[in-house]
């Protein structure tokens, strides 16, 4: 290799930042204006997860633990999403609540709930109840199972949750016996649900969490503590896919998040990949120069 | 009167001893518990005064189609009173319950007693306020009761005389035994796995594995516990704020450097707090539209701007780190890469045309066992140690050895 061209890639090791900033940009961005669809892999996890959900009985109601919020949207909105429309189109009721979320956990929560009940013609109080935030995990996690109306006395508008002619779900909603399982959708979800909201541990768990946290995540999955995993928006983007295989034309995808975010996190990663490699070609290169240096 | 920081360290360490005790010590008193096989038991009953004197004693018992539902009444968080149901050991002479009975249907009427389709009568004393009969569809009173009629009956605000236990038979160690209960005696139905769950006596069904015991009163504040950590949680939050308005308010008053963010500070408290009074207004209101526009157009898109941004930095400090120089670092990165590139479509669209046959091969594949095998391998050790770490910590915490604020 000549001089000249060690020098050039020798350049490689010190990219300016904001040349990055500038490639990373151009290829999450690309992906909004031409609309790209890739192959997806299934992992075993979110089929698991699917499958725990897809068993729901009649009678039995799934919990949802949502306490994400704007910050990790990005991963966190296409998981709620997918699990929202996952039990509207299986007419599984549920209920949903934030534990130590921020304030607006609620509200982040309730924006899809209302949209996707509107596609699945579904109606508050009977198919689904947002019983708002608490604090005080993990106590308050114990406090739930044993009894759901002692902690959230009122659903997240105030209304009473023995109030029946409004709330008839909370009707056959009272302890852990009556949840079917446990979404807990969040950036890093708490793993003191495992241990505190159902201490037989009968209660299957699943967890949707952002995808940088999720390596703390699959010890808790090989020993069958969690049921299932949703990773990020992959995880989000498989659930999709899980549900228009099962539920075809019924499941509407307008304005689903998962397959639409899916391509520019790919883009972005493979931007990352090629500036790492970009990087070790650029040491390389310099640290072969610098021993062409010193021989002569 | 103590100081104040006495005062803290008492409570921590009396929440903190709470907390362990709850865990480490069982619902029964070990040592004076009895295990056994469940044979047949004999329900609980308890006695309660009637407005005319004439004390009614009421069975508590499981195949009983009229058994009693035990109410007390408690101020809920909206300050209204309401009935919330009760377990038999919770309640002792002196209290003051409400039963519910019901619903049945009326075969008879015959005066104050009321003849059921199952067969069972209830006795009700006309012109008492104490007594009252429902429709249990639509929760309104009924004056009288008629035939055919579907009635659920309440006895309010009973003052309870005695009340009797019950008595179980059990196989205990290969011998055929009865057990008494006692006022604050626990049953607990044990499983093959998992913890053992209270019931009351009367669901104890016959072969059941239960364990019968004085009470240790850890599981029965577990709630008040909870609501003491809930109100604790909740006031911290106000005096965070309380804390912030005082130094932010100093340096708008004294017109520090920065003053101008100080007056920031106190205009987007302002605007949450606006925020939250409509927030749970019905939709289409002023009030909620304009909550929802600072939640979710302002708050919500500010904060998901500012982690945005993380993956900028997180792409350049890539960049920057992951450099080859020792073996470990190639190995690491490879490993790195294969889990990204796996994570995403690129990894079955690169690798998939091997083929099912191969399909360990898939980069997919490859990153899930780097995930399920090696990571998990790892994060279990890790876990521990930093677990041993954690307890350390909680420890000097509880015993309030490390430095508290102010100190």
């Amino acid at each position: 290799m000549t001089d000249r061209t060690l020098k050039s890639l020798a350049r490689l090791e010190v990219i300016p930042r904001r040349t990055i900033y500038l490639f990373l940009f151009v290829a999450c961005a690309i992906p909004f204006l031409v609309p790209i669809r890739l192959p997806l892999h299934i992992w075993k996890e979110t089929r698991s997860a699917f499958d725990v959900t897809s068993k729901c009985p009649p009678g039995k109601v799934i919990a949802i633990s949502s306490s994400w919020v704007s910050g990790s949207q990005g991963e966190n909105w296409p998981q709620y999403e997918a699990v929202v429309a996952h039990c509207m189109l299986s007419n599984i009721p549920f209920v949903v609540f934030a534990v130590d979320a921020d304030p607006m956990a609620p509200q982040m929560a309730e924006i899809i709930n209302q949209r996707e009940a509107k596609r699945y013609g579904k109606v508050y109080g009977r198919d689904w109840v947002n019983l708002g935030l608490t604090r005080g995990a993990p106590l308050t996690m114990g406090a739930i199972g044993r009894s759901v109306k002692t902690v959230f006395q009122t659903d997240f508008q105030h209304t009473s949750t023995e109030d029946y002619a409004k709330l008839p779900l909370m009707k056959q909603v009272r302890t852990v016996r009556d949840f079917y399982c446990l979404w807990a959708v969040d950036y890093q979800p708490d793993l003191n649900w495992v241990v505190f909201l159902d201490p037989t541990g009968n209660l299957p768990v699943v967890f949707a969490c952002a995808g940088i946290v999720s390596p703390t995540f699959y010890s808790y999955v090989s020993s069958g503590q969690l049921k299932g995993l949703m990773v990020g928006t992959r995880g989000a983007a498989e659930y999709e896919e899980l549900l228009r295989d099962t539920y075809g034309k019924r499941f509407d995808d307008r304005d689903l998040r998962g397959n639409k975010l899916i391509v520019p996190l790919a883009f972005g990663h493979l931007v990352i990949i090629a500036f790492i490699v970009a990087g070790n070609i650029g040491m390389a290169a310099r640290r072969r120069q610098k021993a062409a240096e010193d021989n002569r | 009167m103590k100081s104040p920081r006495t005062v803290t360290i008492a409570v921590t360490f009396v929440a903190g001893l709470y907390f362990i005790l709850d865990f480490v010590v069982p619902p029964t008193l070990p040592g004076l518990s009895t295990r056994g096989v469940a044979l047949t038991t004999s329900p609980a009953s308890f006695t309660v005064e009637v407005p005319s004197n004439r004390p009614a004693t009421y069975l508590v018992a499981k195949d009983d189609p009229l058994r009693p539902q035990i109410l007390v009444a408690q101020r809920d968080v909206m300050g209204q009173i309401k009935l919330v149901p009760t377990t038999l050991r919770q309640i002792g002479p002196g209290s003051v319950v409400t039963m519910r009975r019901g619903p049945f249907e009326v075969k008879a009427v015959n005066g104050p007693t009321i003849l059921t389709q199952s067969g069972a009568t209830i006795q009700v004393e006309p012109g008492s306020g104490s007594f009252a009969l429902y429709d249990p569809a639509t929760g309104r009173r009924v004056r009288s009761a008629t035939a055919g009629q579907t009635l659920q009956f309440e006895q309010r605000d009973a003052k309870v005389l005695t009340t009797d236990p019950g008595s179980i038979e059990l196989i205990e160690n290969g011998r055929r035994a009865t057990l008494k209960l006692g006022r604050q005696s626990v049953v607990m139905k044990l499983s093959r796995y998992g913890a053992g769950t209270e019931i009351q006596l009367d669901g104890v069904r016959p072969g059941d594995t239960v364990q019968i015991g004085p009470n240790t009163y850890f599981a029965d504040n577990r709630d008040a516990a909870a609501q003491f950590n809930l109100v604790i949680t909740t006031m911290a939050f106000g005096i965070g704020l309380f804390s912030l308005g005082m130094v932010n308010g100093q340096t708008l008053v004294k017109r520090r450097s920065g003053w101008y963010l100080s007056a920031f500070f106190f205009g987007a408290v302002i605007l949450g707090v606006a925020a939250g009074i409509g927030k749970y207004d019905d939709p289409g209101t002023k009030a909620r539209a304009f909550s929802d526009f600072v939640v979710v157009q302002i708050i919500a898109s500010v904060t998901s701007t500012v982690f945005s941004l993380l993956a900028f930095y997180m792409a350049t400090a890539a960049y920057r780190v992951f450099r080859v120089r020792t073996g470990e670092a190639a190995l690491m990165m490879v490993s790195a890469l294969i889990v990204m590139i796996g994570q995403t479509p690129f990894g079955s669209y690169l690798t998939s045309w091997m083929g099912e046959r191969y399909s360990s091969f898939w980069l997919p594949n490859i990153a899930a066992w780097i995930l399920r095998v090696p990571n998990t391998g790892v994060f279990r050790g890790l876990v521990f140690g930093v677990m041993m770490g954690a307890f350390a910590t909680a420890l000097r915490y509880w015993l309030s050895m490390e430095r508290m604020a102010g100190d």
